[in-house]
C-alpha cells in the first residue's frame, strides 16, 4: 500500500471531480506528497475547475519553493527556476492534453509525464490533434521525452485507434468516482426531465445539443443542469447552482436524459445520475454501451423510443421507473475506486518502473559533452550590412553560449556563391565557427512526406505542394540541432524536420511598395510557423504581431547588434570646407526626392554654407537612373544649379576611405524614411561625428539603446528637413559632446548582448 | 386588463433573410421591449416565405414567444419552393462527392484490395495447391473487374465530357459555359437579373394581396405599424396606420448609390415615394429626418410625425461571463475564440485563418458598406495613421467590399489588404466580441436615421467611440465636453485620423467621458420605446374612430 510513499507527484489539473478521484488513487498507493496547481486558464470551458490548497501541507518543501509552485501558471509556460524545483522534488507529474502544458513539460521536466486523456469527440484521435494543434515543436518535445512520457488513458478503448508513437506509450489509468455507491434518497417527485447541457451560449456545439434537445422532446417539461457562462433566456436553464441544491434536484426529478452516442467520449453525470438513483434513459451507440449498457431497460435505439419511454416514467410507469432503477448500477461498477485501482496499480509501477530504468540509464551514461549545435543559415545573397549583422548573430550565439557555461557550436551557413561569399567577406567570422555553403533543394510533397516519415513524423501530411531545405551536400544541416533563419525570405515552407526560428528585422512592406499583393504570404507563413521569431526593435516586434499575425508568446525582442566600429574620437581634425555626408542607396524606402528638394531648399533659400557628400552603394549613377523614385530626385536636381554645385556625389567607398571621410564631416544626415535603422549613425558616433536623422521609431530606439542624441527631422517634410539641416550649421559642433562615450560604446557591444540571444535560442533547443 | 392588440406590418420580398437586416435586430429589440408591458400583443402579419426567417431571427435574438403572433396567407408560392429547392440542393452537392463516384471509388478499393491478396499469393504460390488456390483467387476478381469498369468508364467519359465543355474553344460550348454561369449567378443573386426582378415583384404583389385578405379578418387589430416605408401597400389597411421612415439615403447620395443595386434601389426609392405620399401619420428616429426629409421633400404635415428616438441597443449579455473568479479576462479569453472564428471566413481568409495574435490591436466600424457609409474617408485617415503616424493597429470593417468598388480599388491601391480586415455574417456574440476586443470603435457615417447604435454598442462593452460629427448623433450626444473629445469632421480625414489618435493615446480619459452619457442613455429602455409607439398607435386610433363616427 505504501510502496511509492517516497515518490512525489504533481497534478496539473483542476478538474474537480477528476481531483477528488484521483489523488484518492494515488494516496491509496501511497503517495503522500502531491503539489496541486492554484490556477486554471480564463477559459469559459472551464466549469469544473477548482482550486484547492489543502495537499500544500502535505508538501516537504520549503515554504519559499512551495510559494513559487503556487506562483506558476502550469498551463503555459512557468518560469525556469519552477522547473528546477519541480525537478528537484518530484517524480512524476500529471497534466492534460494542452499543448502549452505539454509542450513546456516535455522540454523541462526530467521525470515522468503522464498526459491524462480522457476521449475526444467523433473520429478525432489524440495523434491528429498533436500534429494540428500542437505542430512541430509538440511533435519534436514529446520524441524528445521518450520513454518518460505516458498517455495515462481514462478508458482502455482509447488507444486503439492511436498511431503507434501514442498507442505505444499508453498506460490504462481508470476514470472513477469517488463514492459510486448507489443512494436510496431518490424520490422523484418533480415529473421533469433533468438533461444537463452546459455553455449553450457560448458554445455552438452544446447550442446544437440543446436545440436537438428542445425539438426531440418539445412538450416535455424539463429542467436543463450545468452552468451557463453566458446567460440563456430560458426559465427552464437552470444554470450554476449550489452542490446542495445540485443533489436535490438529482433527488426530485424523474427521470434524466443522457443524449451522448459519442463512442470515445462520456460525462460524468450520467454516473451521478445513477448514484443518486435517478433513472437514467439513454441512447445507443455512445460509451455507456461499452460500460454494460447494452440490454439495459434504459438503453434507447432512437429518439421516438427515448420520448416514450421518458413519457411514460413521466406518467408514473413505477414498473419501468423500478427496472430502470435497479439495472442500471451495473454502469457504475468500471467506475468503483476499488474496481479502478488494480489498473491504476499497474500503470503506476510500469511508470515508476521506467523512470527508475531510465534513471539508472542516464546515471550509467559515459559522460560525453553532447554540444548543441546552431545553424545560423542566410536565406538569400545578402551582402553588406545585412550579411554583417548575421556575422555578429552568429559570434552573439556563440558567445552567449559560452558565457552561460553551455558551450554550442555555431554553423554558418549561406548561399553558394563563391563570387558573392569569398573568404575575405567573412574576415569577421571567428575561426571557431564553421562555414558551410549550402543551396536550397525543393521537395515535392510526396519527397517532403517520404522525408519527415523517414524522420520518425509518423502521420506527418504535406500541407504545401512544395518544401524547401537547406542542402549543404552533406547531411542538410540536420546535424544541427536548431536552423536560426536569418529573414523571413523563404519562398516555400522549410521541410519541418528540424525547429526553426527566424531572425526578422523589418517588415517593411507593410510601409513601402516593395511587393506585389500576396508575394509577402510566404513570409508571413514562415514567421507563424516558426518557434520563435526575434526581432531588435519594438516597432519591428509590433509589426510581428499586428501585421504578420505571430502569436505573441513566440515573438521575442533582443537587443540590436551593432557592428564593433572602431572608436576614434578627434584623430585629425576638421581640414578643408565643412561638409555633411549622406549615405544611402538605391532603395525605395531612402526618401531620395524629398531629400533632393530638403537640399534645394537648404541651399537656394536658406542659403545653406555647407556641402554634401554623397556616399553609399550605387550612389554615383543615381543621377543617371531609370527607376521612379530615382528620376524624380534626378528632376529636382536637373532644376536647381545651386544644388549641383553644392552636392558631390562619392559613390561607394571602401571601408577605410568611407570612415576617413566621415571622420571630416560635421555631421552624417540620414534622411530615409523608414527601415529597421541604421547603423551608420552608431558608426558616426564612434567616430566623433553628431548625426541628423529622420524621425521614425527604429531610429528613437537606435538612438536610446546606444544614447546617441540624434537630431530629429520630419522626413514627410521637405521644409523641415532642410530648416533641420540649416540649424545643423549651429549645432553640430555643440552636438558632439552629447554623443556617447567610450564606455557607452562599449557596453553595446556582442558580448555585453550575447547572453540574450543565447537565452532566446536555447529555449528552441 | 383588457389586451390592446396592435399589427405590424412586414412584407420583405422572397430571399431576404431577417437576421441579416438592420430592420430585422430592430424588431426583435422592439418586441423584446414589449414584453415588460402588460395587456400589449402584437399581431405580425407576413409573407408565407417570411415566417422561417422570423423564427430563426427571434429564437437567435430569445424573443419572448408571449408577445407576438405571426399570421401568414397559407403555401408558399410553388414557384419560389421549386426555386428554393435548387438552391438548396445546388449547395448541398457542393459538399458532396458524387454518388457515382463513391460506387466506383469503393468498387476500386475492393477491386484493388482482393488483386493485391491474389497477386501476393500468385507469387509465392510454390506448389499445385497454393497455385490451385491463386487460380480460383483471380478467378473472384474477375466480377469486381467487371463491375468497376463499366461504371469507371461511364464516370470518366462523363468527366471528359465536362472537361471539353470547359476547354474546348468553340463559341457552341462557350454558349452552354455562359447558360450555366448565369443559372448560378441567378441562383446566388436572383435579384440582379431584372427579369427575374419582375418575376419576384409579381409573386411580391400577388402575396401582398393574400396578406391584405389576412388583414381583413384580424378585426381586433387597433392600430397598424409598418417598421419602413418600403411597402406603400400598407396604406390599403383600412385602419388606423404608422409608419416609421427611417430615412431616405437614397435622396441624400444620388450618385453614390446610382450604381448600387441596379433597378432593384429604383424600384424601393419610388415605393418610398408612394408610400410616404399615402401615408397618414409616421414615426421617425430624429428630429432632423422629420423635419428634413418628411416635411421639407415630401411636405408631410409637422403634427403627423412623431419624434420616437431608440433605445441604446447593448450587447454586453452577448460577451458577459459569470461563475469565475476572474469574469474579465475569462470574457476577453472568449471573445478572442469568437474573433478566431470570424476571422475564418474574412474575405481574405488566406492571411487571417491563420493569423495567431489573440491580443491584435485593431480599429472596428460595424456597417454595411454603403455610399452614406463615408468608408473611404475612414480609410484615408486610416492609411495616413498606419504608414505616417506609424500607428499599428489594424483596422476590422464588417460588410463585403466587393460590392463597392471604390472601397475595393482603394485597398488595392493602397495595398491595405492586409491591415484591413472586413468580416461578414457576424453572429450578435461575434459582433459583440469584435467591439470588446478593439481599443476603438469609429463610426464615420454622413447619414442615418438617428443617432448610430455604434456608441452604445461600444459602450456597453467597455470601449470608447469616435464618431462623425452629424445633425442626428449631436441630437442624442449634446454633452459639449463629450462632443468635444467624440467628434470629427466627416468630410476631412484629417481631422478623422487626429481624432483617432488622440483616442488611442487617451482610451482611459475618452472612456471615462463617454460613461457618463452612456449611463444617461442607457435608463431609456425598449420598453419605453414600445410605450411611446403604443400611446401614438392609441392616439391615431383614436382619431380614425372619431373620423369614422363623424363619417357615418
Amino acid at each position: 500500500m505504501n510502496e511509492f510513499k517516497s515518490l512525489r507527484v504533481m497534478w496539473l489539473l483542476n478538474h474537480t471531480t477528476f481531483r477528488h478521484f484521483e489523488i484518492f488513487q494515488l494516496s491509496n498507493m501511497g503517495v503522500k506528497e502531491i503539489f496541486l496547481p492554484k490556477s486554471f486558464p480564463f477559459d469559459e470551458g472551464n466549469l469544473s475547475a477548482s482550486v484547492t490548497h489543502e495537499f500544500d501541507k502535505s508538501l516537504q518543501l520549503g515554504a519559499s519553493d512551495i510559494e513559487l509552485l503556487n506562483e506558476q501558471d502550469w498551463y503555459g509556460e512557468p518560469e525556469a527556476a519552477a522547473w528546477e524545483v519541480a525537478n528537484k522534488y518530484f517524480d512524476v507529474i500529471f497534466i492534460g492534453f494542452f499543448p502549452r502544458q505539454m509542450l513546456s513539460a516535455c522540454l523541462n521536466f526530467k521525470g515522468s509525464i503522464v498526459i491524462r486523456a480522457f476521449g475526444l469527440g467523433g473520429d478525432n484521435t489524440y495523434s491528429q490533434l498533436i500534429r494540428q494543434i500542437g505542430g512541430q515543436s509538440l511533435q519534436f518535445a514529446i520524441a524528445r521525452a521518450g520513454g518518460r512520457l505516458w498517455f495515462g488513458f481514462g478508458y482502455e478503448h482509447l488507444m486503439q485507434c492511436e498511431e503507434d508513437f501514442v498507442a505505444n506509450r499508453s498506460v490504462f489509468m481508470p476514470v472513477g468516482l469517488k463514492t459510486s455507491n448507489v443512494s436510496d434518497q431518490w424520490q422523484g417527485n418533480e415529473k421533469r426531465i433533468f438533461f444537463v447541457c452546459p455553455r449553450i451560449g457560448s458554445s455552438p456545439y452544446f447550442r446544437g445539443i440543446y436545440n436537438n434537445f428542445i425539438e426531440n422532446f418539445k412538450g416535455i417539461p424539463y429542467y436543463i443542469g450545468g452552468a451557463q457562462p453566458i446567460r440563456i433566456n430560458d426559465p427552464n436553464i437552470l444554470g450554476f447552482v449550489t452542490n446542495q441544491r445540485y443533489s436535490e434536484i438529482m433527488r426530485q426529478s424523474r427521470v434524466m436524459f443522457y443524449h451522448s452516442q459519442e463512442p470515445n467520449h462520456i460525462h460524468y453525470h450520467p454516473f451521478e445520475a445513477i448514484r443518486a438513483g435517478i433513472p437514467l434513459v439513454f441512447m445507443a451507440g455512445g460509451m455507456l454501451d461499452t460500460m454494460g449498457g447494452i440490454g439495459l431497460p434504459g438503453r434507447c435505439r432512437t429518439v421516438a423510443e427515448a420520448r416514450k419511454k421518458i413519457k411514460r416514467i413521466l406518467a408514473d410507469d413505477w414498473v419501468l421507473i423500478e427496472k430502470i432503477r435497479a439495472s442500471q448500477a451495473v454502469l457504475l461498477e468500471p467506475m468503483k475506486p476499488e474496481n479502478c485501482e488494480p489498473a491504476w496499480r499497474d500503470g503506476f509501477v510500469r511508470i515508476v518502473a521506467e523512470l527508475a530504468r531510465w534513471r539508472g540509464e542516464q546515471a550509467a551514461r559515459p559522460a560525453v559533452n553532447m554540444r548543441k549545435r546552431v545553424a545560423v543559415i542566410l536565406p538569400v545573397g545578402y551582402r553588406g550590412g545585412s550579411l554583417r549583422g548575421a556575422i555578429a548573430l552568429a559570434q552573439a550565439i556563440h558567445l552567449g553560449s559560452r558565457q552561460r557555461g553551455e558551450d554550442a557550436e555555431v554553423v554558418f551557413a549561406h548561399l553558394d556563391d563563391p563570387a558573392s561569399y569569398s573568404d575575405d567577406v567573412f574576415s569577421d567570422l571567428p575561426v571557431s565557427i564553421n562555414r558551410r555553403s549550402f543551396n536550397w533543394k525543393i521537395l515535392t510533397a510526396a519527397d517532403a512526406r517520404r522525408a519527415m516519415r523517414y524522420a520518425g513524423f509518423e502521420g506527418w501530411e504535406p500541407a504545401s505542394q512544395y518544401y524547401q531545405v537547406p542542402d549543404d551536400g552533406i547531411q542538410q544541416l540536420l546535424d544541427c540541432d536548431l536552423w536560426l533563419c536569418i529573414s523571413d525570405r523563404i519562398l516555400h515552407p522549410v521541410l519541418p524536420i528540424k525547429p526553426m526560428a527566424l531572425m526578422v528585422y523589418d517588415y517593411l512592406q507593410r510601409y513601402e511598395n516593395l511587393l506585389v499583393h500576396g508575394a509577402d504570404m510566404p513570409f508571413l507563413s514562415a514567421a507563424r510557423s516558426a518557434e520563435r521569431v526575434l526581432v531588435t526593435t519594438e516597432f519591428t516586434r509590433q509589426d510581428a504581431l499586428q501585421y504578420a499575425g505571430v502569436e505573441p508568446r513566440k515573438v521575442s525582442k533582443v537587443p540590436m547588434l551593432a557592428p564593433e566600429f572602431p572608436i576614434q574620437r578627434g584623430v585629425l581634425g576638421h581640414q578643408g570646407a565643412p561638409f555633411f555626408i549622406w549615405t544611402t542607396n538605391a532603395a525605395p524606402h531612402k526618401n531620395h526626392r524629398h531629400a533632393a528638394e530638403a537640399l534645394r531648399i537648404y541651399y537656394e533659400e536658406l542659403q545653406g554654407k555647407w556641402d554634401c557628400q554623397v556616399t553609399g552603394v550605387n550612389t554615383k549613377a543615381m543621377l543617371e537612373s531609370e527607376l521612379p523614385h530615382l528620376k524624380a530626385m534626378a528632376e529636382v536636381f536637373a532644376h536647381s544649379l545651386v544644388l549641383q554645385r553644392h552636392v558631390k556625389w562619392v559613390g561607394e567607398l571602401v571601408d577605410n576611405q568611407y570612415r576617413q571621410l566621415l571622420s571630416q564631416a560635421r555631421f552624417l544626415w540620414h534622411a530615409g524614411r523608414i527601415d529597421n535603422g541604421t547603423f551608420s549613425v552608431i558608426e558616426a558616433a564612434c567616430l566623433g561625428v553628431p548625426s541628423l536623422s529622420s524621425d521614425y521609431p527604429a531610429m528613437r530606439e537606435i538612438d536610446a539603446q546606444f544614447s546617441l542624441s540624434l537630431a530629429w527631422m520630419d522626413p514627410d517634410s521637405p521644409r523641415n528637413m532642410a530648416v533641420q539641416l540649416k540649424h545643423m550649421e549651429l549645432e553640430a559642433t555643440g552636438r558632439q559632446a552629447l554623443l556617447p562615450d567610450e564606455a557607452q560604446l562599449y557596453a553595446q557591444r556582442i558580448d555585453k548582448h550575447a547572453g540574450a540571444y543565447w537565452q532566446e535560442v536555447r529555449a528552441c533547443l | 386588463m383588457s389586451l390592446k392588440h396592435y399589427g405590424i406590418y412586414l412584407a420583405y420580398p422572397p430571399t431576404v433573410d431577417l437576421r441579416a437586416e438592420g430592420l430585422g435586430r430592430h424588431l426583435a429589440m422592439f418586441l423584446k421591449g414589449a414584453a415588460n408591458l402588460s395587456g400589449v400583443r402584437f399581431t405580425i402579419i407576413c409573407p408565407s416565405w417570411t415566417v422561417e426567417t422570423l423564427e430563426s431571427l427571434f429564437v437567435s435574438e430569445q424573443v419572448p414567444k408571449e408577445v407576438f403572433t405571426v399570421v401568414a396567407p397559407r403555401g408558399k408560392p410553388y414557384s419560389l419552393a421549386i426555386f428554393e429547392a435548387i438552391r438548396s440542393y445546388r449547395t448541398s452537392i457542393k459538399n458532396k462527392t458524387g454518388y457515382l463516384s463513391c460506387i466506383v471509388k469503393m468498387t476500386a478499393r475492393i477491386g484493388e484490395r482482393v488483386w493485391r491478396r491474389a497477386a501476393a499469393r500468385a507469387v509465392a504460390a510454390h506448389h499445385v495447391g497454393a497455385a490451385i488456390i491463386s487460380i480460383v483467387e483471380i478467378l473472384v476478381l474477375i466480377p469486381f473487374l467487371l463491375l468497376a469498369f463499366p461504371l469507371a468508364l461511364l464516370v470518366y467519359i462523363w468527366r471528359v465530357a465536362r472537361l471539353a465543355v470547359k476547354y474546348w474553344p468553340s463559341s457552341y460550348f462557350s454558349h452552354l459555359q455562359s447558360i450555366a454561369a448565369k443559372a448560378n449567378a441567378l441562383l446566388v443573386k436572383p435579384y440582379d437579373a431584372n427579369w427575374v426582378l419582375r418575376l419576384f415583384d409579381a409573386m411580391h404583389a400577388g402575396e401582398m394581396r393574400r396578406m391584405q385578405k389576412e388583414i381583413e379578418t384580424l378585426a381586433d387589430v387597433r392600430a397598424w405599424y409598418c417598421p419602413t416605408a418600403f411597402w406603400p401597400d400598407f396604406h390599403e389597411i383600412k385602419a388606423p396606420r404608422l409608419t416609421c421612415v427611417p430615412d431616405v439615403v437614397l435622396s441624400d447620395f444620388p450618385v453614390g448609390f446610382s450604381g448600387v443595386g441596379g433597378d432593384r434601389f429604383l424600384k424601393t426609392f419610388e415605393a418610398i415615394g408612394r408610400s410616404i405620399r399615402g401615408g397618414d401619420y409616421f414615426v421617425t428616429y430624429s428630429e432632423s429626418v422629420k423635419w428634413q426629409t418628411l416635411v421639407d421633400r415630401y411636405a408631410v404635415r409637422a403634427k403627423k410625425i412623431t419624434v420616437i428616438p431608440h433605445a441604446p441597443n447593448m450587447l454586453d449579455e452577448h460577451v458577459k461571463i459569470t461563475g469565475f473568479p476572474d469574469v474579465d479576462a475569462t470574457s476577453v479569453h472568449y471573445c478572442q475564440m469568437l474573433l478566431r472564428g470570424a476571422l475564418q471566413r474574412s474575405t481574405n481568409p488566406d492571411y487571417t485563418a491563420t493569423f495567431s495574435n489573440g491580443d491584435v490591436k485593431f480599429l472596428f466600424y460595424a456597417s454595411q458598406l454603403r455610399p452614406n457609409k463615408n468608408v473611404l474617408t475612414l480609410l484615408r485617415a486610416f492609411e495616413y495613421l498606419l504608414r505616417r503616424r506609424y500607428v499599428g493597429h489594424k483596422l476590422v470593417l464588417t460588410g463585403n467590399p466587393a460590392l463597392m468598388p471604390d472601397i475595393q480599388r482603394f485597398i488595392v491601391d493602397h495595398r491595405l489588404e492586409r491591415d484591413v480586415i472586413f468580416l461578414h455574417g457576424l453572429s450578435v456574440a461575434e459582433l459583440a466580441a469584435c467591439y470588446k476586443l478593439a481599443d476603438l470603435a469609429v463610426n464615420p457615417t454622413l447619414s442615418e436615421g438617428g443617432c448610430p447604435f455604434t456608441f452604445t454598442e461600444a459602450l456597453s462593452v467597455g470601449t470608447p467611440v469616435v464618431m462623425s460629427r452629424i445633425a442626428v448623433t449631436e441630437e442624442v450626444l449634446t454633452d459639449q465636453d463629450l462632443q468635444f473629445v467624440t467628434f470629427f469632421d466627416p468630410f476631412n480625414w484629417r481631422d478623422c485620423a487626429e481624432r483617432i489618435e488622440w483616442a488611442i493615446n487617451h482610451r482611459n480619459d475618452l472612456l471615462e467621458i463617454q460613461r457618463k452619457t452612456y449611463s444617461e442613455l442607457v435608463k431609456r429602455s425598449w420598453t419605453d420605446v414600445v410605450s411611446e409607439y403604443v400611446a401614438v398607435l392609441d392616439d391615431i386610433s383614436i382619431n380614425w374612430q372619431s373620423k369614422e363616427l363623424i363619417k357615418n
